[in-house]
């Protein structure tokens, strides 16, 4: 029984700045941090490490300097990290994100679960850790706040605007964790420091995946084409109307805004 | 392109470009077309236009008045998808459907609208058939000189947009955030294609077995839609119809300090400087003033404001302003709701 826990270093989208000329980030001085929503996946990996006793991996792809995010999934109480780095992975393609990550879960070895958080806060894709699965060619269990395991099967709660579901999976499987379940464990400094002193965030570059630069370029799909800044100033609308009116109109623009995700 | 290709095309021994049509993925709820997936249908009527190729959406449902609607919102034609095992959503069903189905009649491009559902299987169906996805897309367009779809979405939240297409790999698949293309016009006139299909999704291992609704219980400073109650609310029992009006709209409830001081509601769900701080996606603030205290504390992406004086420092930085008296039109749209 083994868990995989995908993570993903992130820039804060409150800190990032844009430089109005050229249309790029300006992340000069930013630390990459753990993405939010994963620390839910975590803490649900651990949660079933404690009672199943299995042990979790971590998993993330980015430069360098994502190591320190791994660390803090180690100071959270994983007992191995990896970290899918090489120079050559450079443009943003998601696609390709869960390609590589699919490769490395696979020499990893033997796993039972593949647990991702539902979207990171940068570019909010909700893509990859559908995509995982499906490269793995195992089932997605989506939009999860409740895991039960036993009988090599997997029984969840998948939660979609006000109703849920309840899915039963055979083993391996992937899932992807929303907020709202088990909220995620501060690490103490203790074991913080013991993180940064006596554990290791094993590098993998494309070769230990045995891919090389063409496979990486054919597994490219998609390009940037631009990037714009696109100037919204706040503005009030202001409605004066009578309340009967007032109501329906706040009811049907609420309404709107809920069908967004 | 060489002249005997060229003359393969010309003498019809050669399609050149196989994949065609636009495809729409519909979802529906309680047996209707949702608006999300109308939108998406509209702008891939759009998208068609300047392609010269067709709309055809796919619906997962046996009923043909759904089908007849779609025709009248923009379809050339409807394909009603029949799959097995019949009944309830399941996701690796429909995505396996999807796929295979793509896989056969190749469309050029693939939409969805950009909901929980709709965004896992277009990840799915896209990985399957290793071709590019660009997800929540608030603009679609065609470049004409390479026909390729434009898909503009907006990242670091909204700080940047970018523009990405998929240069090779067909169908271009991506998702729409909804609210960002026009719900089309029902043209009565309209004529298209209705046929039902039968897909062998293969081997589906995952299985619902139960069924729930469930009220989201979340920690203030987490929750996605606030309903923020201030002093304009007057009573306790106006604030408790702020509480019924919440719950139907699955919202946590906040309360300023200057309410809670009056009394209005308990000291734990105080949101302001000396409370909890929140960023909601959605707030719904009714009878609050909006002082230096208030706001501090609160980064909304949405900010709607009920109050009584236009001159209230709320409406300096709200993005919907409705002056009326907040708990007469809190109570009706509780009775509206329902």
């Amino acid at each position: 029984m083994g868990i995989v826990v995908c993570v993903k270093a992130v820039y804060d989208p409150e800190e990032v700045r844009v430089h109005k000329r050229t249309m790029t980030l300006l992340i000069e001085g930013l630390h990459l941090k753990l993405n939010p929503l994963d620390k839910y996946a975590v803490e649900a990996a651990l949660k079933l490490k404690e009672k199943w006793k299995t042990s979790v991996t971590a998993l993330s792809i980015g430069p360098e300097e994502a190591e320190d995010v791994l660390r803090r999934t180690l100071a959270m109480g994983v007992n191995k990290a990896y970290l899918v780095t090489d120079e050559s992975i450079k443009d943003h393609d998601p696609f390709l994100t869960a390609y590589l990550l699919s490769k490395a879960i696979k020499k990893l070895g033997d796993f039972d679960l593949v647990v991702c958080g539902e979207k990171s806060i940068d570019w909010e894709n909700r893509q990859v850790g559908p995509q995982i699965a499906a490269f793995l060619q195992i089932p997605l269990l989506h939009r999860v706040d409740n895991i039960e395991l036993g009988n090599g099967k997997v029984r969840v709660r998948e939660v979609f605007d006000g109703e849920a579901l309840w899915v039963e999976s055979p083993l391996p499987a992937a899932i992807t964790i929303i907020k709202g379940g088990n909220k995620p464990r501060f690490p103490s400094p203790w074991n913080i420091s013991k993180a940064y002193r006596k554990m290791r965030v094993e590098k993998w570059g494309l070769k230990d995946l045995g891919l090389s630069r063409e496979e990486l370029k054919a597994k490219t799909v998609t390009k940037v084409r631009r990037q714009f800044i696109f100037e919204r100033k706040r503005e009030t609308k202001l409605m004066v109307e009578e309340a009967e009116a007032a109501s329906d109109k706040l009811i049907s623009h609420l309404n709107k805004l809920l069908e967004e995700i | 392109m060489g002249f005997e290709e060229l003359l393969a095309i010309y003498e019809g021994k050669l399609v050149k470009e196989e994949h065609r049509n636009i495809w729409v993925s519909i979802e529906l709820k309680r047996g209707e077309i949702t608006d999300p997936s109308l939108e998406v249908l509209g702008k891939a009527r759009q998208l068609a236009d300047m392609l010269g190729t067709r709309v055809e959406a796919l619906v997962f449902s046996s009923k043909r008045e759904v089908a007849e609607k779609l025709v009248r919102y923009g379809s050339d034609n409807v394909y009603i998808v029949k799959t097995f095992p019949q009944g309830k959503f399941n996701l690796e069903t429909y995505a396996k459907s999807l796929t295979k189905l793509a896989k056969e009649r190749k469309p050029e491009i693939f939409l969805f609208p950009h909901t929980y559902t709709g965004s896992a299987i277009a990840a799915l169906v896209a990985a399957n058939l290793e071709t590019g996805l660009v997800t929540n897309c608030v603009d679609l367009s065609i470049d004409t000189s390479e026909r390729v779809l434009l898909q503009t979405k907006p990242i670091y939240n909204g700080k940047l947009n970018v523009v990405i297409y998929t240069p090779e790999r067909k169908p271009q698949i991506a998702t729409l955030k909804p609210g960002s293309a026009a719900k089309p016009f029902e043209d009565e006139l309209r004529s298209g294609g209705i046929s039902t299909i039968e897909v062998d999704p293969g081997e589906i291992k995952t299985k619902v077995i139960g069924e729930e609704k469930v009220k989201i219980k979340r920690d203030i400073e987490e929750a996605e839609i606030v309903f923020w109650g201030g002093t304009g609310l007057g009573s306790k029992e106006n604030f408790d119809v702020l509480r019924r009006l919440a719950e139907k709209f699955g919202a946590t409830v906040a309360a300023t300090r200057e309410a809670v001081e009056m009394g209005l509601a308990e000291e734990d769900i105080t949101v302001g400087l000396t409370g909890k701080r929140i960023k909601p996606r959605v707030c719904l603030a009714f009878g609050v003033k909006g002082s230096y205290e208030n706001l501090a504390a609160v980064k909304a992406k949405h900010l709607i404001a009920v109050n009584e004086d236009e001159e209230d420092p709320i409406f300096k930085i709200a993005d919907l302003g409705v002056i009326g008296n907040p708990s007469k039109i809190a109570e009706l749209m509780v009775k509206k709701s329902s």
